[in-house]
């Protein structure tokens, strides 16, 4: 069904101030977004909301747990303390256990959803949230409004629609036991002997790297190859774990040389004061998938202000470079001056690889399931 | 609930329908006399039989007075605890096990159809619910290529864990029911320990132990003998379901053969039967409930097995859950549901015809004098005395392999670091109880809140078990699947109960204009309980059953309540069932993990298995040690209550 058509005609959004600010009727624009045809709702074009901002706000925002607490490091709590600093209000971590899928369970339930906006959004699960909710879970945002926005590659946008704002970036890699095997360099150099039953991946369905491994082959071997590839792959005795954890842990156990994970991995290594020589990168064909995060507002927010006072305070070269130090992830403002130990250990690939929304919509699900029925069972 | 109540009136009139009476030759009855005479003095009256009515007439008015609120405990705790089980199990499962039939609007059978007829699934069996020829699809079954598919090789590798489990429990349980050794208590408490491990740390602890640089292959290198390549294979996820579910089967086997009645051999050996005879006519026949229970248990938990089977053995060895997981992970809810369901119909049906078997195997027991346990070292060197000692040797190093070395090797994980043995990844978890923000996992505070959500769980989950156990050992039409419904929260999907208890209880179930949720702390211990009771109901009902009902009924007939009869007669003499049931529910409690990160309100009620979670990262240091730390208190609290609670509780 078609649900662009369905919003258009429920007409206005009304949208209701915390304690202290008026109820503001945002007029459904047709000005703002060149869509499929109909507006999108939410509250992209309220940037002219009059009304101040609160000593007492609160800002919720949406995230997944790890990029506020994680055992190395996590940017959660520098970007806490400082954004409330600067900002005078109260930000508020929610990191419920299904992550985004809590919050498309409360927009099921037509249950309002606290936090103005989800930090850490992936193509993927914009084409789940699309492919399989009625009305839309996010909005879009008009980046005229933030100031930092202009200084975003182009190369990282990842919505044509515009809901998600590209924030962070890493790439998925090839990290290799320097010390007991040599680089494979090309993806058919994985088919090898060399390789055999020494190379660890995780599962597409339920893990990032597994996707984006599984995304890279279908750019790389197309809709009509990959599977072939696959399939040789698996004669090659590829273990397809549960998740990512799991490939590092045999890793790190010395179980499997070879593992699908990200090409920042020398970061880490370097920072645990591990051998470096196990801990080598391959960048196949000089590629590397790229796995972008965005941040995305929620339909149902409310505080266009404060939301879009976050959103810029995010892509600050400072917190782009704050976020690339604690998150070990890339940033996204091309004026962002890397941290040193990033700048030397990260590698960043030659050629990046990436489907966008559009490639993946009504495309994901399908190269899944031929996926999963040609792995199971083969044996 | 009406019906229970009916059936708590009929039963105080002390008429009992033995239908169901087996025809297994109980142990002889000379003995009869002493117990139950022991529970009428025991019951506080000293009046002679007399018919039930006239004793309850003659009775004083607060005696009527407490013995009716008595006699509705029962029905009391019943309906509390179907008000738990609705509230927290299943009207959420049925939020989403509806969308399967309800799909768009209208009602269907079409996503079931879908699955039974995907040869994913369900391999050559698809072609049958397609109306191939039942004849051509055995032909096919039969051949060399032949597909079963994901839910065939489900039922297949339960099957295989099941007997790997009974193989590697029963020698364990012969062991601890049977001889006396130092430290005996203390490893019968310790024997716990693999119900409280999160998957991910028996990952580790299995690559490391059956790797291809793992400690076996280490020892077989050490020996000559070569190296095996156990990993990925189904052998050692079957390996990793024994570790698991082998401490279960030896823990029920080993309270049903503490409950073995001495004199019942004696009788038998002074009738002349040789000791082998008295074991399989005596022994032998008090066994096989508690070995067919752990059975099943082992085979309904290895059948929705999940995370461990990827974490060693690889997608091409996915089962049934993997998929729910993905589906209900990727919002395809009518289908993950529809394939829970099915799931959960595979895992009832195995655990109704235990049931089914356990109702028609009762063995009345009549009184509680163990068997006295023999030295563990040879009293002479014997071929008799020798070769069992001998077997018990051979055991004891595949348990070391299995058991012990995954365990071991967790250890080290905990304190090993880039540049050899160190202590930083517990200093990790000191700084981040110092430092840590307040949305981020503090180890302390997981440890204190795991001791206090299992200990509520325990304390809950037990009436709980009690009193559906005593409700479904009663004799009425269809009990036996009320049982196995019952039964669910051991068997339905994990990720389906998540989302249910989103839709349910956390967000609200809206009663009369009012949304009332439920969620933090006093959740998320119901919410274990809910969990943890099936074990108490699985250990206490056996030997509910197997309580001779002419006690229950001469305490009935002195003037003894429902709930008084349960009490002082019935629970003292099924007393090992009660415990293992009540070690089993603060176990689980401990190791509980999916329904704590759901149902909390905030980081501070997570868990020690959430903490673990949360320190996992590229390091295995910080969560390994965590893992230990959840190793040690699980290990102190049961040892401690093990020596406080003296051999009369022998958990």
């Amino acid at each position: 069904m078609r649900r662009r058509t369905f919003l258009a005609s429920s007409g206005a959004l009304v949208t209701t101030g915390l304690a202290g600010c008026s109820a503001v009727d945002i007029e459904d624009g047709e000005n703002g977004n060149s869509g499929d045809g109909g507006g999108n709702d939410g509250g992209d074009t309220s940037g002219d909301t009059e009304g101040s901002v609160e000593d007492d706000d609160v800002l919720a925002v949406g995230t997944y747990s790890t990029f506020v607490d994680a055992p190395s490091d996590s940017p959660g709590v520098w970007i806490k303390e400082t954004f409330e600093e600067r900002h005078d209000v109260e930000l508020e971590w929610h990191t419920p256990d299904q992550e985004l899928n809590y919050y498309a369970e409360r927009h099921n339930q037509g249950l309002e959803i606290d936090p103005e906006l989800f930090l850490g959004v992936r193509p993927q699960n914009l084409v789940r949230v699309e492919e399989n909710l009625e009305g839309d879970l996010f909005a879009e945002t008009d980046e005229s409004v933030l100031s930092n926005a202009e200084n975003i590659g182009d190369e990282y946008y990842f919505d044509p629609e515009g809901r998600a704002v590209p924030t962070f970036r890493s790439h998925c890699g090839i990290v290799y036991d320097g010390r007991n095997v040599t680089e494979p360099e090309t993806f058919e150099d994985l088919l090898e002997d060399r390789y055999e039953s020494q190379i660890a991946l995780s599962n597409p369905q339920d893990s990032t790297t597994g996707l984006l491994f599984l995304l890279w082959t279908i750019d790389r071997f197309d809709e009509d190859g990959y599977l072939d590839y696959w399939s040789d792959l698996m004669d090659n005795d590829v273990r397809v774990l549960n998740s990512w954890s799991d490939v590092y842990t045999q890793f790190e156990e010395e179980e499997v040389p070879v593992v699908v994970s990200y090409t920042n991995d020398r970061v880490y290594a370097s920072r645990f004061g591990n051998d470096l020589e196990k801990h080598r990168v391959s960048t196949l064909n000089d590629q590397g998938y790229a796995n972008m995060a965005g941040m995305a507002r929620f339909a149902d927010g409310s505080d266009d202000d404060l939301a879009h006072e976050f959103m810029d305070f995010i892509l600050e070269p400072e917190t782009q470079a704050e976020i690339a130090n604690r998150n070990v992830t890339g940033p996204v403002n091309e004026e962002t001056e890397l941290p040193e130990a990033y700048a030397e250990y990260a590698i960043e690939p030659e050629e990046t690889v990436l489907f966008g929304y559009d490639e993946l919509k009504g495309n994901l699900t399908d190269w899944l399931d031929e996926w999963e029925r040609e792995v199971v069972g083969s044996n | 609930m009406v019906e229970t109540e009916t059936t708590a009136e009929t039963e105080g009139c002390g008429e009992m329908t033995n239908t169901n009476e087996p025809s297994d030759p109980g142990p002889p009855a000379a003995d009869a006399v002493d117990p139950a005479a022991d529970v009428a003095g025991g019951g506080g009256s000293d009046r002679p039989t007399a018919d039930p009515p006239a004793d309850a007439d003659a009775d004083g008015f607060t005696r009527r007075v407490q013995n009716r609120l008595e006699r509705r405990a029962i029905a009391v705790f019943g309906v509390a605890t179907t008000l738990v089980l609705v509230v927290l199990f299943y009207y959420p499962v049925a939020t989403v096990f509806l969308e399967s039939v309800y799909v768009r609007g209208t009602l269907t059978l079409s996503v079931f159809l879908e699955i039974l007829r995907d040869p994913l699934y369900f391999g050559d069996f698809a072609r049958l619910f397609r109306g191939g020829s039942p004849l051509a699809v055995a032909r096919d079954l039969l051949s060399a290529d032949r597909s079963i598919g994901v839910v065939g090789f489900t039922a297949y590798q339960a099957a295989l864990s099941t007997l790997l489990s009974v193989a590697l429990g029963l020698p364990a349980a012969y062991l601890l029911a049977r001889y006396e050794f130092r430290g005996r208590r203390t490893l019968r408490a310790l024997t716990i320990l693999p119900f409280v491990m999160p998957s991910i740390m028996v990952a580790i602890g299995f690559v490391a132990t059956f790797g291809q640089n793992g400690t076996v292959n280490a020892v077989l290198g050490a020996l000559g003998l070569g190296s095996v390549d156990l990993l990925p294979s189904l052998t050692v996820i079957l390996l990793a379901h024994a570790f698991y579910n082998a401490p279960l089967v030896a823990r029920v086997t080993t309270a049903a053969w503490e409950s073995v009645d001495a004199s019942a051999i004696e009788t038998a050996r002074s009738l002349g039967a040789s000791p082998f005879r008295a074991f399989r006519d005596v022994v032998a026949p008090q066994l096989y409930p508690a070995v067919l229970m752990g059975g099943a248990l082992a085979f309904v938990f290895t059948f929705g097995t999940f995370p461990i089977v990827l974490a060693l053995g690889g997608f091409q060895l996915a089962t049934v859950e993997v998929f729910v997981y993905r589906l209900i992970q990727d919002l395809n809810y009518a289908e993950g549901a529809a394939l829970a369901i099915v799931e959960l119909v595979i895992s009832l049906g195995i655990l109704y015809g235990y049931l089914r078997y356990e109702a028609t195997h009762v063995v009345r027991s009549r009184g509680i004098r163990p068997l006295p346990r023999r030295p563990l070292s040879p009293p002479s060197l014997s071929v008799r005395e020798l070769l069992p000692r001998l077997g018990l040797a051979l055991y004891g190093v595949v348990a070391v392999f299995v058991f012990v070395a995954p365990v071991l090797s967790m250890l080290y994980a905990s304190v090993d670091g880039a540049n050899g043995l160190t202590l930083e990844h517990y200093r990790f978890l000191l700084e981040r109880q110092e430092t840590a923000a307040a949305f981020q996992v503090r180890p302390w505070d997981a440890v204190r809140n795991s001791l206090i959500f299992a200990a509520g769980a325990l304390v809950l989950s037990l009436p709980m078990g009690v009193v559906i156990a005593v409700l479904t050992t009663r004799r009425y039409r269809g009990r036996k699947l009320v049982d196995a419904t019952l039964m669910a929260p051991l068997a339905v999907s994990g990720i389906v109960v998540g989302i249910g208890l989103l839709r349910g209880p956390v967000f609200g179930i809206e009663i009369g204009g009012w949304r009332i949720s439920v969620a933090g702390a006093v959740a998320i211990v119901a919410a274990h309980a809910v969990s943890c009771y099936p074990f108490v109901v699985r250990t206490v009902a056996p030997g509910l059953e197997s309580v001779d009902r002419t006690l229950i009924e001469s305490a009935r007939a002195l003037g003894a309540s429902r709930v008084r009869a349960l009490v002082d007669v019935e629970l003292p003499l099924i007393w090992p069932g009660v415990v293992a049931g009540a070690a089993f529910a603060f176990a689980i409690s401990m190791g509980e993990f999916s329904s704590t990160v759901i149902l909390a309100t905030g980081t501070d009620q997570f868990t020690m298995p959430v903490a673990i979670e949360r320190f996992r990262g590229r390091r295995l240091g910080p969560a390994t040690a965590m893992g230990v730390v959840l190793l040690v208190v699980t290990s102190v609290s049961f040892v401690v209550i093990d020596r406080l609670g003296g051999e009369s509780v022998g958990i």
